[in-house]
């Protein structure tokens, strides 16, 4: 997937709940791929146009398992003090 | 990347113009959802590892610009860490403290020495030549051996004697020490026998000496004994050596023994490796069982009272005076290190300003640290630069004179233990220079710091205490240093006082010995030396020689005869064989009665005034007699009295008689000259060539002043007095410095309040006193502490002290009053200023 994709995705997905500067994900993407968790290739868009695709790697899909494990740990404790509330 | 932004920006413009906004509109809508493109690239360059390269780099300029903004500050931190580590790094090589860390040879801790105890000492590490071989041939216990044998030799270039001793070595010396030469070849195994032997591999200083160090010495030729030796290898600079190893002149060593001569030549250095596995004690029983070849009856019966021994390689005894040098070059260094840090506190105050505006605006605390890093780093290295440039060009000239040989000129300083030294001390300085300040930054707080007018209360207290108690500690540190010296100090006072019992101006002593190969009746060695004596009252300035056995300090007491006075029983007493000139050309004081006549056959004695009063009482002993066990019934009238002349410094002259020389032709080793003064340098070349002149065989062993030979009596003393007397001169300035520097900068930091204090009443004379009282008392809280350890550290050096105790109270007294009014006039400046603070101003301005 190309960068402007995953903004259009990320923003569709959110039902434009999270609306950042679309810009901002190239710092990210960069980073992620200097951590080695993605790796991206240059290729043909679906309009015909030069995009750079990115795609997981094995230790990025290690960190999403990490990442979501400790996100959904997070979110149930705020849940659970929520619900309390 | 930016590609991959045009790209997502040129979609978003595309969206917003299908949902139909003007295209200007679009863009402007694309740019401000997207967000600003520069700052998205910074960040991520911010990614990439090579940031804090540059980031390291304008840091740098930045100090660059800092420090030669601050002159002042720069100078004396560089000159501070200058001192320090050169200063130690110069008693590092003096002391050849590398030699602590670390032996270099190859598994030095399998190489003993080998040696035996017998009766009278614990430890000889000699072997004769017939013991050395049967433990090669008998005994399984070691697997390498490196032995050497020292020889007296003449060693002349083109004529000149250059060297006196040189060292025979066995085939594999070299190898199991692990020496190779730098330039030429080892030796070979065949040239290790009469005849193949006329080959030697020379020191490097000996190649830097007499031959310029030109690769064209290999090959040259160096007469032994007038026999041409061919140069083939040259060492390495500051090759490491076993005690006894080391010399400039190597030759192999031929073992063929003569058996009637077992003892001839008896003193091989020897140093064996155990093999793995095979303790000292299986090797010490080993060495017992040896069988030795039959050997005359004494001798056999001498040496079955040996024991033998092994000395760990490893472990150096080494004298007390290099404990005391390293020891005063290490508190020298903890000084200027102090110093420093002090230096840092009192900058980093000064830029409090700049420094909490600095994180203030976002700078973290980790830059300012790293500023702070990047300075110390780069005052250490533009120091340890200096440092290096000194070690090349200075150090060979400071050694030749510390050590008063001029070997040190030839000796190359840059190699990897100075190198290792300097940019160990420094790293170690900048730790200290970094790390305290960086404590007192993490404490911080930094709104004091942006307010206009700054602290009104001072520095901080937490600084202030910190530095008070580096100088406290320093003028500690000073006080052992300046302890110690004065201490050597009374010493040498003592000693130059000190009476010999004779007068040493312008006597000088030339020994000579016979080669081995030299066979003379004692007739033709009497005229030998009769010729001597000719000739060296030829050369200009000598005013009388005389020869003899060797009675002058030192003087060869050592074999004693054994004396009967007037029926009495026989007594140790220890003479001299002299001759009638002796009095002259030695100075000794004639205290009663003649001295020897000098004619031949005619059988006297003069007694020196300790005999006299030792074995005649209160009787005049001149017309007295006594015999000589040795002389049979002969006896010897006394025809004099002589007053008693020291042969040692370190203790009073013992009971010593003068007999003729004629009596024993073979005692006679020794020429005593007379001039008007001491002689200059030049003058031993002179004596040397003139004795070459009479018998070029003879091996000149000493040509030298009695003056110089009791100097270098005291040559530990005066060696750990010279460098001492340096360290504590520049540990007492550095201290002086640090403590003007805390009290003046103390009171810079405290003019608001010292105004504030007038206003309220106080007089120009109490703000001198606070500050006085402030500086004296953190002085003579160092002075305490110093004095406490000094009590404990001095008596480390007592050996060093010449009739003096470590505990000598006009010493401590003195350091105690210098110390005092150093502080005071150090304090009286910064004192003077704080009560001069003009009030008026001062209030107004806040």
């Amino acid at each position: 997937m190309h960068g402007w994709g995953i903004a259009q995705r990320i923003q569709i997905l959110s039902k434009d709940v999270l609306q950042v500067e679309e810009g901002s994900i190239y710092p990210a993407l960069y980073r992620m791929e200097h951590k080695g968790w993605i790796k991206a290739e240059w290729g043909q868009s679906e309009n015909n146009r030069r995009a750079k695709f990115y795609e997981l790697t094995k230790d990025g899909r290690k960190q999403l398992a990490s990442e979501s494990r400790d996100w959904a740990r997070i979110c149930g404790a705020i849940r659970s003090i929520m619900d309390v509330a | 990347m930016i590609e991959e932004m045009r790209q997502h920006l040129e979609e978003l413009t595309r969206v917003n113009v299908e949902s139909g906004m003007s295209p200007e509109e679009a863009r402007f809508a694309a740019h401000r959802r997207f967000g600003g493109v520069s700052q998205l690239e910074e960040k991520c360059r911010d990614e990439h590892g090579f940031m804090w390269v540059g980031q390291l780099l304008n840091d740098f300029r930045f100090t660059v610009r800092s420090l030669r903004s601050s002159k002042g500050f720069t100078a004396t931190v560089l000159v501070t860490l200058i001192l320090g580590i050169g200063v130690s790094t110069a008693v590092y090589n003096l002391t050849e403290a590398s030699t602590i860390f670390d032996l270099p040879y190859a598994n030095a801790g399998d190489l003993f020495r080998i040696g035996h105890s017998d009766k009278r000492n614990p430890a000889l590490y000699y072997c004769p030549r017939f013991q050395y071989q049967a433990y090669r041939d008998q005994i399984n216990v070691f697997s390498d051996y490196a032995a050497v044998l020292p020889r007296l030799a003449n060693v002349t270039i083109h004529g000149d004697p250059v060297a006196n001793l040189l060292l025979e070595v066995s085939s594999d010396c070299f190898g199991t020490l692990g020496i190779k030469p730098v330039l030429g070849r080892g030796f070979l195994p065949g040239e290790f026998r009469a005849g193949a032997n006329s080959v030697v591999v020379i020191s490097d200083l000996f190649w830097r000496r007499y031959f310029d160090a030109s690769p064209d010495a290999l090959g040259r030729q160096v007469m032994i004994d007038q026999v041409p030796c061919t140069v083939i290898g040259i060492l390495a600079p500051n090759q490491p050596f076993p005690t006894d190893f080391a010399c400039d002149v190597y030759r192999p060593i031929d073992l063929s023994v003569n058996p009637n001569n077992v003892f001839k030549h008896v003193s091989l250095s020897v140093i064996a490796r155990l093999k793995p596995g095979v303790s000292q004690e299986q090797a010490i029983a080993a060495m017992t069982s040896v069988k030795l070849p039959t050997l005359s009856l004494w001798a056999s019966d001498y040496i079955s009272k040996w024991k033998p021994i092994l000395g760990k390689l490893t472990v150096i005894e080494r004298p007390q005076h290099l404990w005391v040098v390293l020891a005063a070059g290490a508190f020298l260094y903890a000084i200027s290190c102090i110093n420093l840090v002090n230096l840092m506190l009192i900058r980093l105050i000064g830029r409090r300003r700049e420094l909490s505006i600095r994180i203030a605006i976002g700078g973290s605390r980790f830059q300012v640290i790293r500023l702070l890093v990047v300075e110390s780093v780069s005052l250490s290295a533009a120091a340890s630069l200096v440092v290096a440039l000194l070690a090349k060009f200075l150090f060979p000239a400071l050694f030749a004179a510390i050590n008063g040989d001029d070997s040190a000129l030839f000796r190359n300083f840059w190699d990897l233990g100075t190198l290792s030294c300097i940019a160990g001390l420094s790293l170690l300085a900048c730790v200290g220079a970094v790390v305290v300040p960086a404590l007192g930054l993490l404490k911080a707080d930094i709104n004091p710091g942006l307010k206009d007018t700054g602290p009104t209360i001072g520095e901080s207290r937490w600084s202030g205490q910190v530095r008070t108690s580096l100088i406290v500690l320093q003028a500690a540190f000073a006080v052992v240093l300046l302890i110690g010296t004065g201490l050597m100090v009374r010493s040498f006072e003592r000693l130059h006082h000190l009476d010999l019992g004779f007068d040493p101006a312008g006597k000088v002593k030339v020994q000579v010995e016979a080669p081995s190969s030299y066979d003379l009746t004692p007739e033709a060695w009497v005229q030998l030396f009769e010729r001597l004596q000719r000739r060296l009252s030829t050369i200009p300035g000598v005013r009388g020689v005389s020869f003899g056995q060797d009675s002058l300090f030192p003087g060869y007491f050592a074999g004693t005869a054994e004396l009967r006075i007037e029926g009495g029983k026989f007594e140790q007493v220890a003479g001299n064989f002299v001759s009638a000139d002796f009095l002259k050309t030695s100075g000794l004081v004639l205290k009663e009665g003649r001295w020897l006549s000098g004619n031949r056959g005619e059988v006297e004695a003069v007694v020196n005034e300790s005999m006299a009063k030792e074995l005649f009482g209160s009787r005049d002993p001149v017309g007295l007699s006594f015999g000589m066990k040795a002389s049979g019934d002969l006896k010897f009238p006394i025809v004099g009295v002589v007053k008693d002349a020291r042969d040692v410094i370190h203790a009073p002259a013992g009971i010593r008689y003068y007999v003729p020389n004629w009596m024993s032709p073979s005692n006679i080793d020794t020429l005593v000259l007379r001039l008007d003064q001491d002689p200059k340098k030049e003058f031993e070349a002179v004596v040397k060539k003139a004795i070459y002149e009479i018998e070029p065989r003879l091996i000149v062993q000493r040509v030298s002043s009695i003056n110089d030979i009791v100097g270098s009596s005291m040559a530990t003393e005066r060696y750990a007095f010279t460098i001492l007397k340096g360290l504590a001169g520049i540990a007492f300035g550095l201290t002086v410095v640090g403590l003007f520097s805390v009290v003046a900068y103390s009171v810079e930091s405290r003019m608001n309040e010292f105004g504030v204090r007038i206003a309220l009443g106080a007089t120009s004379s109490d703000l001198r006193r606070l500050v006085l009282s402030r500086g004296l008392g953190a002085a003579s809280l160092g002075l305490a502490i110093g004095i406490a350890a000094a009590f404990g550290l001095t008596r480390f050096m007592e050996s060093l002290l010449f009739e003096t105790k470590p505990f000598d109270p006009p010493v401590y007294l003195g350091v105690a009053i210098i110390l005092v009014i150093a502080s005071a006039a150090a304090c009286w400046l910064p004192a003077q200023r704080a009560s001069r603070v003009d009030v008026v101003r001062l209030l107004r301005a806040d």
